[in-house]
């Protein structure tokens, strides 16, 4: 248990470091912070560099890989950055609402800004995102066809996610929300599997139909609340007419669970999923399912609370159908990959629950639900693809013992399960642990048939497990080799962060209590868990 | 009218003596000789005369706008210099500009009248700018003459070609219709309220209480001959023949700068003239745009020439546009009904311009602007493949490209306006429009298709791919300051 114990020093020592001395404060609102732009427009200009740069032999394509690095490594260094300092500060110059805020007029005819901030819901996302882009960088080293178009596009596509997590202009949300459509489709179609082209049209077509939804929410929103701004907190004050306000929180909750996905909007997930290549999946799975969670945290409990309560047993329903159907459908699959997509489903259905739940415990859970599964999901497909890459098939019954001759790899996928079936000491099993007690209160049948998502997770995974690295070893497989110091290097550092969240898990939940505080408003900051 | 009024000429006058020098030099320099290298300095000097002439026009453009605080009077009040008329000029000129530059390579192989092709393009573009400064019936219909005898000579340039010709032939016919359903409106006018100039038409109409049924036709002939220009339904038909056959650069500048120039003539007599008729032809435009956008949008999913798909584009795009005129009638949002206007057309225009500037690299290299044989593209010119891609995704209208702005300012506008409906109608419309540009971008980047050799993109062709492409993106930041402008030219427009 030294890792363990690792993660328990590090997780003591954080709290333990000097606060700063108080730069933000009150100072913060007048000096101008560049932080988030920082973070949010430096692969904007990587992507122009990469576009620019020479890409015809292998060294100019090295340099394509190494500029991609730094412009997906430094906005990670700077969203860790933003979280130590918040952390730090965390009671002391920090007490809730948002951080590291910019704010200038963009269209002043229409009241649109260019508002971007960050709190403790969408910290956790804007840290989780910057590393998952830096690891599918790491994850794409080996890529050989149209190097340059491809790091262009992960670039672009890095600039709308983060966008999204950090947009407090509904206006400003729904540009950074449409950013990721093309780029996400031209990854599937181009750098695709077998039947990428239907993968990527039907990926496009649910994508688009969320974003017309989207677009005409916001645009009666707009006009019927009348403040002439896109400003979220101000539309989140606007008084609405009831049917209204019911009429706009559907059509919100509806795009973001095509975008969660939540049965039955979920199918186009498992095709995409499937075809896409494997760092392309990993932030499909890891980052833009979180935009669905996000939008309805953000959006329909931070701006529709009534309604979210009033139709609480509706979501109920949207997530516990998920999580069953997603679970059984996982138990069921052959193809690895699809099995890791249906779990996706399931788990995001732990999302909605939470949400339908409406407590402080549970919002807590599905946020922190949203960052580990992002990082777990993230790494089941870097390990799934590590598998496909050695040996090219998915089919989890052509495989079996594998762990005789890939021993390293097998241990991170018996990690990596472990965290994805929720054991504790893993981050998974921090969210789930809120989500449920957060709900059992509020949804006692709910709660308890979600409970069966747990143990269905734990039978598919385990299943899977045994069948592809335990048992005999096949002919064909005799001749594997574990992957290189890169590969293992980043599964280590993934799997150390689920770890160290399980472990101590107040590193984030403290962070995302005060977000959850400012969603319920008045509400108090609820007792911390798992300390 | 005295000599120093002549300044508020100039940009016309430079362009205007830039198109003869280009004439007569290119004749002079020709002479008669066959040889290849005379006829590359024929071609090198008519293109650099031209680009330097346009340059020159948006010198004396930029100079003129320090000059329009003061009444400017020239021709008794016939020839306005306002923001407004600035403003749709310079778009004119940048237009003309990147069609210059377009028609570089083209225009080898129209030798020997490399020279009257661009002096054509210049002359059409003085003819649209004075279109732009009319106040007076007669001088309107001169320049939007100028403006289409010029268009139809472009149009049928390509004498070889059956298309071409063809093209020319339909486009003569149907513009003399409409020309002469323009006429008679003009004609009705001028006999109800016995003046040409627009503001005593208007305050005429004013006066006489605006019921009169002849005032009516009258609107409603003047609104549909102008409709031949910008594409509205009924006088569409021409816009898939002629962007088909014409001479792509021909065609690009004419779903540019001829609509531009046709915006700016409709606008000015619709905020003049008619502006006492509002209700009527604000119904009357609500109903078009609405049948408009949806005649072009459905006949574009079924076409398979790139260059017909952008032609029924261009009529579901004038749909759109002539939304923001729609709540150009509202006295309350009249000046945000213009400059949703006025920013739609210069950005529909640098779309439709990067799009035309990629097809005649494709058909330079296929021969060819069929959808099926654009299969694998990507894998010949990821450049031309991504310059095509990205303006067929800005005319569906996805952010964060430039279209998305456009097109979402328009229904901003319409909405508050209180024309709900023809936004819902906009949006379904735009949604299917996502169909067709979209296959075009899927067959692009598909697998099939053999790798031939790769494109050839000339200086002036990439220059003018560039000047479209990279005026797409940072327009996004700077929206802000176009819409400001566009306000500003729209409170000039209207008189108090």
């Amino acid at each position: 248990m030294t890792l363990l114990s690792l993660a328990a020093q590090v997780a003591a020592a954080i709290p333990t470091l000097p606060a700063s001395p108080a730069p933000s404060g009150t100072g913060s609102a007048s000096s101008p912070q560049i932080l988030l732009s920082i973070i949010v427009w430096l692969p904007l200009l990587g992507a122009l560099l990469v576009l620019f740069l020479p890409g015809r032999t292998e060294a100019d394509q090295g340099r394509i890989k190494n500029a991609a690095l730094v412009f997906t490594g430094i906005p990670m260094a700077a969203a860790l950055f933003a979280t130590i300092s918040t952390f730090t500060e965390l009671g002391i110059a920090y007490s809730g609402g948002f951080k590291f805020e910019e704010n200038y007029t963009w269209i002043g005819a229409f009241g649109a800004h260019y508002h971007i901030g960050v709190d403790g819901i969408s910290l956790p996302l804007v840290l989780l995102s910057t590393i998952l882009f830096f690891v599918a960088v790491l994850a794409s080293l080996n890529l050989k066809v149209r190097v340059k178009e491809y790091f262009f596009l992960i670039l672009v596509l890095d600039i709308g996610v983060t966008g999204v997590f950090t947009a407090m202009d509904l206006f400003l949300f729904f540009v950074f929300w449409e950013i990721e459509l093309i780029p996400m489709f031209l990854l599937i179609l181009i750098w695709g599997g077998k039947r990428r082209v239907y993968a990527a049209w039907k990926f496009l077509l649910f994508t688009i139909a969320a974003s017309a939804i989207l677009l005409l929410a916001i645009l009666i929103l707009y006009f019927k609340a009348g403040t002439g701004s896109f400003d979220m907190q101000a539309l989140g004050q606007a008084k609405l007419a009831p049917e209204l306000a019911a009429t706009l929180f559907w059509l919100f909750f509806l795009c973001f669970i095509i975008k969660l996905p939540a049965f039955p909007l979920h199918t186009w997930l498992p095709d995409a999923h499937v075809e896409a290549p494997t760092a392309v999946s990993v932030l499909l799975a890891g980052i833009l399912l979180k935009m669905g969670g996000y939008g309805i945290i953000r959006i329909c409990v931070g701006m529709f609370q009534a309604q979210t309560k009033q139709f609480s047993i509706a979501i109920l329903v949207f997530a516990v159908v998920g999580i069953i159907w997603g679970s059984v459908a996982a138990l069921v699959q052959d193809d690895m990959k699809r099995l890791v997509a249906y779990s996706s489903v399931a788990h995001m259905g732990f999302v909605l629950l939470g949400v339908s739940a409406l407590t402080a415990v549970a919002l807590n859970g599905a946020v922190l639900q949203l960052f580990a599964h992002g990082l777990i999901t993230g790494a089941l497909f870097l390990l799934v693809g590590l598998v496909y890459d050695r040996t090219h098939t998915r089919s989890i019954r052509e495989m079996g013992g594998l762990a005789q001759r890939m021993p390293y790899l097998a241990a991170a996928w018996v990690i990596a399960a472990f965290a994805s079936a929720g054991l504790p000491g893993f981050a998974g099993f921090i969210a789930e642990f809120e989500i449920f007690i957060g709900s059992f209160g509020v949804h006692k049948i709910g709660t308890f048939l979600a409970v069966f998502g747990v143990v269905l997770s734990a039978a598919y995974l385990l299943w899977m497990l045994e069948r592809v690295f335990f048992g005999s070893l096949k002919e064909a497989w005799a001749k594997l080799k574990d992957p290189g110091p890169v590969e293992l290097g980043y599964m280590v550092g993934m799997l150390g962060v689920i770890l160290l969240v399980g472990v101590a898990p107040k590193l984030l939940t403290q962070l995302i209590n005060y977000g959850v505080a400012g969603l319920t408003a008045g509400g108090s900051v609820p007792a911390n868990l798992g300390q | 009218m005295t000599v120093d009024s002549l300044v508020y000429f100039l940009p016309e006058l430079v362009l205007l003596g830039a198109a003869l020098v280009v004439i007569i030099g290119g004749l002079v320099l020709e002479g008669g000789h066959e040889d290849r290298h005379s006829s590359d300095i024929t071609r090198l000097f008519s293109a650099g005369v031209a680009l330097v002439g346009c340059l020159g026009a948006l010198g004396a453009l930029y100079y003129l706008v320090g000059r329009t605080g003061t009444p400017v009077d020239p021709l008794a009040g016939a020839f306005v210099v306002d923001r407004y008329a600035i403003y749709v000029k310079a778009i004119l000129v940048v237009f003309a500009i990147v069609t210059v530059l377009m028609s570089y390579r083209y225009s080898e192989r129209l030798k020997p009248h490399q020279s009257e092709f661009l002096g054509l393009v210049l002359i059409a573009t003085v003819g649209g700018m004075f279109m732009a400064s009319a106040r007076e019936m007669i001088e309107a219909y001169v320049a939007l003459e100028t403006l289409s005898i010029s268009l139809y000579v472009l149009v049928a340039f390509n004498k070889a070609d059956r298309l071409s010709s063809e093209a020319g032939f339909k486009y003569l016919v149907v513009g003399a219709a409409s020309s002469a359903v323009l006429l008679y409106g003009l004609a009705i006018l001028y006999g109800l309220t016995g003046r040409t100039d627009l503001v005593a038409v208007a305050q005429a109409v004013a006066a006489g209480g605006a019921n009169s049924p002849a005032l009516a036709l009258a609107t409603i002939l003047v609104v549909g001959g102008l409709s031949f220009k910008i594409g509205l339904v009924p006088f569409h038909q021409w816009i898939p023949d002629v962007y088909q056959g014409a001479p792509t650069p021909v065609t690009a500048f004419v779903s540019t700068a001829s609509k531009a120039a046709g915006y700016g003539l409709l606008i000015r007599i619709l905020g003049t003239a008619l502006l006492p008729m509002s209700h009527q032809w604000q119904i009357y435009l609500a109903v078009a745009a609405a049948v408009t956008m949806t005649v072009g949008n459905i006949t574009a999913l079924s076409q398979t020439s790139v260059k017909r798909l952008l032609g029924y584009s261009s009529i579901a795009h004038a749909g759109y546009i002539v939304m923001g005129l729609v709540a150009m009638a509202n006295p309350s949002t009249a000046n945000l009904g213009l400059a949703v206007v006025l920013f739609y057309i210069l950005v529909y225009g640098l779309n439709n311009l990067a799009a035309f500037g990629a097809v005649q690299a494709v058909e330079d290299t296929l021969g060819s602007d069929e959808i099926s044989a654009l299969a694998g593209f990507s894998k010949r010119s990821g450049t031309v493949a991504m310059v095509l891609a990205l303006s067929m995704l800005s005319l569906t209208g996805i952010p964060p490209l430039v279209g998305f702005f456009a097109k979402v300012f328009v229904f901003l506008a319409a909405v508050q306006a209180g024309y709900s409906w023809l936004v819902l109608v906009a949006v379904i419309n735009s949604a299917v429009s996502a169909v067709y540009y979209l296959k075009v971008v899927r067959s692009m980047y598909s697998d099939e298709g053999a790798v031939g050799r790769p494109v050839r993109v000339g200086p002036a062709l990439g220059t003018a791919l560039g000047i479209g492409v990279v005026s797409l993106l940072p327009l996004v930041i700077v929206a802000n300051a176009f819409v400001d402008r566009a306000q500003k030219a729209a409170e000039t427009l209207f008189l108090k």
